[in-house]
């Protein structure tokens, strides 16, 4: 289970999340929506673990541990992973190399032995298959000169491999066609099981109607402003953000 | 007594060993070259190629040769340097001096290979052309303090329209017990019309000596011909390397130059190359890594002589601790030389607020339809890079190791073979280990 609790945070000195309360209990998969500028990055960034993200007041629970406590690496061998809403490039560096050495870091925090380079590089083969992945990518930098949809399904590919337990999308659907969509869809979907926690965070709903998520809360001015059924999603991309954003005022 | 009459007497008191003593021609070769050095003296940094790099300590006291007398090396003790599947064209010289016992049989190679000591002894290097004249300039005064005192190295004729099977590794090595001594070795590599050729050639301290390693590389590349040449330096960190490579490049043929420092407490790798044929090319990689308080200097000159040559230098620094890197890159396209392609880019990782990096790129350009372009990076480790690592459950230091890593080796992917490019990776590994124990 999640469980933020009245979480503030500043960037550069400016108050962004405001007293956010939220749980997600495990084997859901719940949807923040939310206008531009309430905040939403700054969850996730703030969940990661990135500098510069300072929560003055609150705790990130998962499973008990506050999170705010780890290092980002620490973080990620607890389980989390978040997707990145612009996947960075890593010059000189495979995807190959980076998933193994990213495996082998969950792994080793586990006590489990390291897998060989030719164990992993089946493991990876048949998961770039699954996602219809061309093999030669894995030998490509990564995430160098991809494509948007590449780079998404580069991220689906380090999730099947790593298999956390809590998964935060970040705008991942932002500028997918629709065929690189329904692969990140599929991804998530497959995914979806009774021990996972998934938090997905999007300003459309259209990731939402490949993603059926078991709860849609609104994110605005800093705190969660409203909660509701998938049925919540379809309310705002008709009627937009509008009523909630006068609320939060 | 001056360091220069040091200079003058050590030469006396050696020279009777020196190759070729008996032949006239070569020892006024020393001489004159000897006599130049004296008239310059060791160079300082009011010399604009000098300017970053400050030998004053090589400016305190006069070194003798390094010793040839109880020299404890033994094959076992240069496997690091000598990377497996390389082939056995292994040529190694200690504290400047070929070693039979240590290096491959080269009889029933298809070139002709031989110890420039021999050569000068045998007669078989008859004249100073292929030795050059001495040169007046005082930015050259350490070549010419090579050419009084050279002792030995590899003479390599790669025969017209062969290709090579495999590379020629030279390695030199200094043996424990050389402090304050010096060596000059001296390489002459000749590639014939048509020939396909390649060397490594390695400069390594079996111990942390405060040498002085003072080596000279000729290569001349007749037309058509294509050398590939890849230096690594892992000298000493209380030692001073400074190396020379001179390339000749004749009409239609290639020269590649891969160069790596790591060693030395002051090093300095210059190449200068001469594009005298149309249609040369010049295709320069570096790779330059300093922590503590080394000092790392990679000088090129490019000079284009003839129409339609091409050059490319990459040079990749990363500077951690106090270190301090320079790089030097002069091209200079002459009147005549129309339609000249040059490209240089100097790239540097600097991972500490102490170390630092001077990169002076140059252009003389004298002809009117040519393309150059030059440009240098300085920058720390990319922060955006190591969060996205991290947030994948590997830890800071990994990341930037794998960072660093991913900085140097995709120079190495590009131009080296798979065993080269293996080597050097267990070069770079030790090196960050050693960068983490600081």
């Amino acid at each position: 289970m999640l469980e933020i609790k009245g979480l503030h945070v500043s960037v550069q000195g400016s108050v962004i999340l405001n007293g956010l309360d939220l749980t997600v209990p495990e084997g859901e998969v719940h949807a923040i929506m939310g206008p531009n500028g309430s905040g939403k990055s700054t969850l996730s960034y703030t969940m990661a673990g990135r500098e510069g993200y300072v929560a003055t007041d609150g705790q990130i629970l998962y499973r008990g541990v506050n999170l705010l406590k780890m290092s980002p690496e620490d973080r990620a061998r607890e389980g989390m992973f978040m997707a990145f809403q612009y996947p960075v490039e890593i010059p000189g560096v495979s995807v190959l190399y980076f998933l193994k050495a990213a495996l082998n870091a969950h792994r080793k925090h586990r006590g489990e032995k390291e897998v060989d380079a030719i164990e992993f590089l089946k493991l990876a083969r048949s998961n770039a298959d699954t996602l219809g992945m061309d093999h030669e990518m894995l030998n490509r930098q990564v995430n160098m000169g991809f494509s948007g949809g590449e780079k998404k399904r580069c991220e689906i590919l380090q999730m099947a491999i790593l298999q956390p337990q809590l998964l935060v999308l970040d705008e991942t659907d932002s500028g997918l066609d629709i065929d690189a969509l329904k692969v990140v869809a599929k991804g998530v979907n497959n995914l979806r099981s009774e021990n996972r926690t998934i938090l997905l965070i999007t300003h459309y709903q259209r990731l939402l109607s490949h993603v059926v998520p078991d709860k849609v809360h609104v994110l605005s001015g800093g705190r969660i402003v409203a909660s509701g059924g998938k049925d919540l999603a379809l309310t705002l991309e008709r009627k937009g953000y509008a009523e909630f954003s006068t609320e939060a005022a | 007594m001056t360091l220069l009459d040091d200079y003058a007497e050590e030469f006396l008191s050696v020279a009777s060993h020196l190759p070729g003593y008996e032949r006239n021609w070569l020892n006024e070769h020393r001489q004159a070259s000897l006599q130049i050095f004296l008239e310059n003296g060791i160079p300082t940094p009011q010399l604009e190629s000098w300017k970053y790099t400050n030998l004053h300590v090589l400016g305190q006291r006069a070194l003798p040769l390094a010793s040839t007398e109880c020299l404890h090396v033994d094959r076992k003790s240069l496997k690091p340097f000598l990377p497996e599947g390389l082939g056995e064209r292994t040529l190694v010289f200690v504290n400047g001096w070929f070693r039979c016992d240590l290096s491959d049989d080269m009889d029933g190679a298809e070139e002709t290979v031989t110890s420039l000591a021999s050569a000068l002894h045998e007669g078989q290097l008859d004249s100073h052309v292929l030795l050059g004249s001495p040169a007046p300039e005082p930015e050259r005064a350490l070549h010419s303090l090579n050419s009084a005192f050279m002792t030995d190295g590899a003479v390599i004729r790669f025969a017209k329209g062969k290709q090579s099977e495999g590379p020629y590794h030279l390695v030199f090595v200094t043996a424990p017990g050389a402090d304050a001594a010096a060596t000059h070795p001296r390489n002459i590599v000749i590639a014939e019309r048509d020939s396909v050729a390649e060397i490594v050639e390695t400069h390594v301290g079996l111990d942390e000596g405060a040498y002085w390693s003072n080596s000279y590389t000729s290569i001349f590349l007749e037309s058509g011909s294509h050398v590939r040449h890849h230096r690594f330096q892992g000298d000493s960190l209380l030692a001073h390397h400074i190396g020379t490579t001179l390339v000749e490049i004749g009409t239609g043929a290639k020269y590649e130059g891969f160069t790596v420092s790591i060693g030395g407490k002051l090093a300095r790798h210059e190449i200068s190359a001469h594009l005298t044929g149309t249609d040369a090319g010049c295709d320069l990689t570096g790779i330059y890594l300093g922590y503590c308080s080394q000092h790392i200097d990679n000088t090129v000159q490019i000079h284009h002589l003839a129409p339609h040559g091409r050059s490319r230098q990459v040079y990749r620094g990363v500077l951690d601790g106090e270190a301090r890197g320079v790089f030097q890159g002069k091209v200079v396209v002459a009147p005549d030389a129309q339609g000249v392609d040059a490209h240089q880019l100097n790239q540097n990782l600097i991972l500490s607020s102490s170390a630092e990096i001077d990169t002076k790129p140059e252009l003389e350009i004298n002809a009117n339809d040519v393309k150059c372009t030059h440009g240098a990076t300085v920058g720390a480790l990319d922060e955006e890079a190591l969060f996205y690592m991290q947030s994948r459950g590997i830890s800071r230091g990994t990341a930037t190791d794998m960072l660093i890593d991913g900085f140097i080796n995709e120079l190495c992917r590009e131009s080296l073979s798979p065993v080269l490019s293996e080597w050097l990776g267990s070069m770079f590994a030790s090196w960050m280990m050693k960068r983490h124990e600081q």
